[in-house]
């Protein structure tokens, strides 16, 4: 009997093992391209930077005489003599396509005042001199590889803006990717069969071992590895010619302005302010590593080093000896280090994710329930992901969105959230009588439908109004399809697996919360918002294409369980306690979560200067703790079994981490702004079971499900004014402390909690 | 026939002969140094601009007492505007907006006056957005904090020391600005003031000494503000300044340009003359009404060193500065004394 079971079920899985194969080398070949799209877009960037920065030292004095005339009063339409020098700098040699003197107006606007070569289109350069005006600093740059432009700010007076050739710089950037794509190719093939054979050997021998992750993953890993090493190899060559390129230009550049200075009549042992000139230019430009001006013949040693000679009166009086950073291109490279990580950790927990979809334990063998848990985990992560992907910037993207239509910023960004809260909440009581009724399958079609239309909607929209639909849209289908496999997953398991089965949920969700909110971030800052919306779009459809070829959908509908009524929130609604717990605790929770995490941390980091990658770590923090921290909360839930506690500890420790927004300037904002989201991930890590629990509890009904229900419903209303508040609090505190603020009420939540509770307690003795 | 032929000619020609004569514009510059390079360029910039106009020239050589006379002739010639050099000349010439007085001043025909230090100080107009009054003109020197800011690029000074000509209205408005900048900008300020002889008029002969007490005072730089008597001086000065090896900030040209000022922060004489000049041809052709021009400064500014006395006081510009200094090399006209004694 056994035997024929076991027969039955390796039958069953073989299909499995094929799709599970398809799916983990597609996984491969996602990490590794991913990989390698980082690595082309740092090359590119790097020689961008390297371009622009070679070319401000083609007008680093003359940026100086314009400052210096306009302190001595003159106009920038009126500096005849820089004029004549603007016109000198377009050249093939220094890769200079055009130059221009421009004057600013009081809002901001560029206006063209003289431009080289003569035959060039001011209008043209004027509207790259105004994309560049949302730059608020001094030196403005475009990174953009197709049209590299440097904006120096002189103030009070307007600016220089250069604009160089893309050709050479698209040309050996294109040089590079042939040989990383050459690499790639080489490498996830290798791996790919490396992979193939481990997983063969795993089945045969491991079949269901923990370490079976670990194992699986070292292809990518090593290929990973061996791709970086590669490439950095690759890269401090490829910027070599273009190191060399800057030092001679600065060395030249220098060479010529002692040489002024000597044929002024200065002796050259009483120049003056050298050094400091000197320094002024090294700590602009942390490539180079030394400038030094040697009186005599000296002999250059060193990495991409230039000589120039300082001529006056026809003899040489000396040298200028620029040396650039041997290790520029290492360190350069350290910066995208920890997108790298990102993208490993992203890839280890999806390949976890993949191979608990499929590789059963042993011990649930013959558990067909769960193992229709299991196909459902790969589907949900992809959906769950979708929406994930754009935590990092969707207020940002927002806030440009609304700000492009006159809306005020904060209010631009907070309305999308607190709109898809209400949809959420509108539609998730719903959403799970429809999937009794309807099927889970096409509950979760339509929830992915809704979502990749939402998605794709804000990718191409260039409305502010319109976006606010699609989020509805978002929300609508997110509710279906989170409901739909909660449903499935309900239907599938009897009572004894059912905690299993819903435990697996969740842990599917908080992988897809730490893999989405990081690698969101990470793409984001390269193929900018509406790319990553568009990649949210197809996961969800791709989960979705998942989930309907799953063959291990229910056969059998469950017991129709209750369908949801809003008279049903009546008695809880009466219920004091419950609601005291509502506004003390759950309330407040979500406040915190969607007004602090969603909304005021994006737009927060960024006003300090955070990348959407960086922002997507951040936020991928608080998730990593959430996940870390739920088993540690269940131990002691189950050892004190006091539920309040619990829930009062967490949100204390909420609430208190706000506070390091007080201690800030000797911290700094944005350490202020990590302490918050360290609390609020630990606090609710504490906190959240013990709240449902403790609700199930108060609401003293039979059944848990209606109770819940109404715990889900009321606390989004928490979300839906959480953001509304914080942007509301932008008006008139900065982001850390309206940190505060929401924290602030997170505490006097707990403190109305606690005084209630006292008073049911003296009222009961 | 021969009539009418005539006829038409006659009128053909007076016609035009009148076209002439009314675009051609007079203009009466009364001068109170001769015609130097502001005076130059402002004819010039009519010249270039190929406008119309007829120049007479009137030189008072520093004496107050001719200016009454031009005032006649100039009722008398009815020129369509006047130009007036400096600040004496324009207050005998326009008098003050409180006390204008058609009897004693013009107040019928345009005045544009240049090289008016303080406009406002001497009483000309109350407003320089908004003249109000048939006098407008041009500015022509820099608030003196730009100009302190400006002499730190090239070296930070601590102690700075004043010459302060009591006969020349602006020298206290100068002597007080310095003094309320001297904590803002963070250096001391010495004095000293110019005997005055029997006439009122400032004793050349007393600047050696005063600078050689200055320098015993421990000054590092000596500030020559814009007055025309040591203007004229410039070269006495400079040269007991180098003398006992001290720099000299001048805030006009002719010190650093043409003596042994080391540096200074101006407008050229020339830029004046045409920025003065593009005023004027407003009113001339434009129908501008000088009531609603606006005194301003010139846009260009230069920055001038002196890299003769840099050499004497072996005291460089820094290599930031000469990316945008403008470099000159002049002597004081006399020698220059040996020692500081």
């Amino acid at each position: 009997m056994t035997s024929r079971h076991q027969t039955e079920n390796q039958a069953a899985s073989r299909p499995h093992s094929l799709r599970t194969l398809v799916l983990l080398l597609v996984a491969h070949m996602l990490a590794l391209a991913c990989l390698g799209y980082l690595l082309a877009h740092k090359q590119r960037s790097l020689l961008v930077e390297l371009a622009i920065s070679r070319a401000e030292i083609g007008i680093g004095s003359l940026a100086a005489a314009m400052s210096g005339a306009s302190l001595a009063g003159l106009e920038a339409a009126e500096m005849q003599r820089l004029h004549e020098q603007i016109d000198s700098l377009p050249g093939t040699a220094n890769g200079i396509a055009g130059a221009a003197m421009f004057t600013l107006a009081a809002d901001g606007h560029g206006r063209i005042v003289h431009h080289a070569p003569a035959g060039s289109d001011a209008a043209t350069m004027e509207g790259i001199l105004n994309t560049l005006a949302s730059q608020k600093s001094g030196r403005r740059v475009s990174n953009n590889p197709d049209a590299p432009a440097l904006a120096l700010i002189v103030p009070d007076s307007g600016g220089l803006l250069l604009t160089l050739d893309a050709a050479p710089l698209q040309a050996e950037a294109a040089r590079f990717a042939a040989v990383l794509r050459n690499d790639l190719l080489l490498l996830a093939g290798i791996s790919a069969l490396a992979l193939l054979f481990l997983l063969m050997l795993a089945r045969r021998r491991l079949n269901g071992a923990r370490w079976l992750p670990v194992l699986i993953i070292l292809p990518t890993f090593i290929a990973a590895g061996l791709l970086a090493l590669h490439s950095a190899q690759q890269i401090s060559g490829s910027l070599q010619p273009a190191l060399t390129a800057k030092t001679s230009a600065l060395a030249g550049s220098l060479a010529e302005r002692l040489a002024h200075a000597i044929n002024l009549g200065i002796p050259a042992d009483k120049l003056t302010g050298v050094t400091e000139y000197f320094d002024e230019i090294r700590q602009r430009n942390p490539d180079i590593a030394a400038i030094v001006f040697e009186q005599a013949e000296t002999s250059a040693t060193g990495i991409a080093s230039s000589r120039a000679a300082v001529l006056a009166d026809g003899r040489q009086i000396g040298e200028v000896w620029v040396v650039a950073d041997a290790d520029y291109a290492y360190r350069a490279l350290w910066a995208i280090a920890a997108d790298v990580a990102v993208v490993l950790l992203a890839t280890l927990l999806a390949f976890r994710e993949l191979l608990a979809a499929v590789v059963v334990p042993a011990h649930d063998e013959g558990n067909s329930g769960l193992l229709a848990v299991q196909s459902l985990r790969l589907p949900l992560f992809l959906f769950i992901l979708s929406e994930e992907l754009t935590r990092a910037f969707l207020p940002l993207f927002f806030r440009d969105a609304g700000m492009a239509h006159a809306l005020s910023a904060d209010l631009a960004a907070s309305l999308p959230i607190s709109v898809y809260m209400i949809l959420f909440a509108a539609t998730t009581p719903y959403a799970g009588g429809w999937a009794d009724r309807f099927g889970p399958t096409r509950v979760f079609a339509l929830g992915a439908a809704l979502c990749a239309l939402g998605f794709g909607w804000m990718a191409l929209s260039q409305d502010y109004w319109p976006l606010l639909i699609a989020r509805a849209l978002c929300a609508a289908g997110y509710a279906l399809g989170t409901m739909a496999c909660q449903r499935q997953i309900i239907a599938s398991t009897a009572d004894d697996n059912r905690t299993r089965g819903l435990a697996l949920f969740v842990s599917a969700v908080s992988i897809a919360a730490i893999c989405g909110a990081s690698v969101g971030g990470v793409l984001a800052e390269r193929m900018g918002y509406r790319g990553v919306l568009l990649i949210a779009a197809g996961c969800a459809l791709a989960g979705f294409a998942i989930f309907a070829l799953s063959r291990e959908k229910s056969a059998q509908m469950p017991a129709g369980q209750a369908a949801f009524h809003l008279r049903d929130l009546g008695p809880l609604l009466r219920n004091r306690r419950f609601m005291m717990l509502m506004l003390g605790a759950a309330i407040p929770a979500k406040i915190a979560l969607a007004g602090f995490l969603f909304y005021l941390t994006p737009l927060g980091l960024q006003a300090d200067g955070y990348s959407p990658a960086a922002i997507g770590r951040a936020i991928m923090l608080y998730y990593i703790l959430l996940t870390l921290g739920n088993p540690l909360a269940s131990l002691l839930a189950d050892r004190w079994r006091q539920p309040l506690t619990l829930v009062v500890a967490g949100m204390l420790l909420t609430g208190l981490g706000t506070l390091a927004a007080l201690a800030v300037p000797p911290l700094t904002d944005d350490l202020a702004l990590w302490a918050g989201i360290v609390s609020l991930g630990i606090g609710t890590a504490l906190s959240a079971a013990p709240m449902q629990t403790l609700a199930v509890q108060l609401a003293g009904q039979d059944s848990p499900t209606p109770v819940l229900v109404a715990l889900r419903t009321l606390e989004r209303l928490g979300s839906v004014i959480g953001p509304l508040i914080a942007g509301g609090l932008l008006v008139w505190l900065p982001h850390h402390l309206a940190m505060t603020a929401i924290g602030a009420i997170a505490l006097a939540g707990t403190l109305i909690l606690l005084i209630n509770a006292r008073q049911q307690r003296e009222a009961a003795a | 026939m021969k009539k009418l032929l005539t006829g038409i000619l006659l009128t053909a020609c007076t016609l035009l002969s009148n076209s002439a004569q009314a675009t051609e514009m007079h203009v009466l510059m009364l001068l109170y140094r001769g015609c130097e390079e502001a005076c130059q360029s402002f004819q010039a910039y009519f010249k270039k601009q190929k406008l119309p106009v007829r120049f007479t020239l009137r030189d008072a050589a520093q004496d107050k007492n001719r200016i009454p006379g031009f005032i006649a002739e100039a009722r008398r010639l009815k020129p369509d505007l006047i130009l007036t050099w400096g600040t004496t000349m324009t207050q005998m010439v326009a008098g003050s907006w409180r006390d204008a007085d058609p009897a004693r001043h013009i107040v019928d025909i345009p005045v544009v006056f240049m090289l008016v230090s303080n406009p406002l100080e001497a009483g000309l107009v109350r407003d320089l957005a908004k003249p109000a009054r048939a006098l407008t003109g041009t500015l022509y020197l820099l608030d003196e904090a730009v100009q302190l800011r400006a002499a730190r690029s090239y070296f930070d000074f601590r102690h700075l020391g004043l010459l302060v000509n009591p006969a020349e209205p602006n020298a206290l408005t100068t002597r007080d600005r310095l003094r309320q900048l001297a904590p803002q900008l963070g250096y001391r300020l010495s004095e000293q003031v110019l005997p005055l002889d029997a006439q009122g008029r400032p004793l050349a002969e007393a600047i050696p000494a005063q600078v050689r007490q200055l320098a015993a005072a421990g000054i590092d730089l000596l500030y020559q503000p814009p007055d025309s008597f040591l203007n004229q001086q410039r070269d006495l000065l400079t040269g007991s300044a180098l003398a006992c090896k001290l720099p000299v900030f001048a805030s006009a040209e002719g010190p650093v340009v043409n003596s042994g000022a080391l540096m200074g922060v101006v407008n050229r004489y020339t830029e004046v003359g045409r920025h003065t000049a593009q005023q004027a041809a407003r009113i001339l052709f434009e129908q501008a009404d000088p009531a609603r021009l606006p005194i301003t400064l010139p846009r260009r500014f230069s920055y001038l060193v002196n890299l003769t006395s840099a050499h004497r006081l072996e005291r460089y510009p820094p290599l930031k500065l000469l990316d945008y200094a403008e470099i000159v090399n002049a002597s004081p006209a006399q020698s220059i004394p040996k020692s500081c004694e």
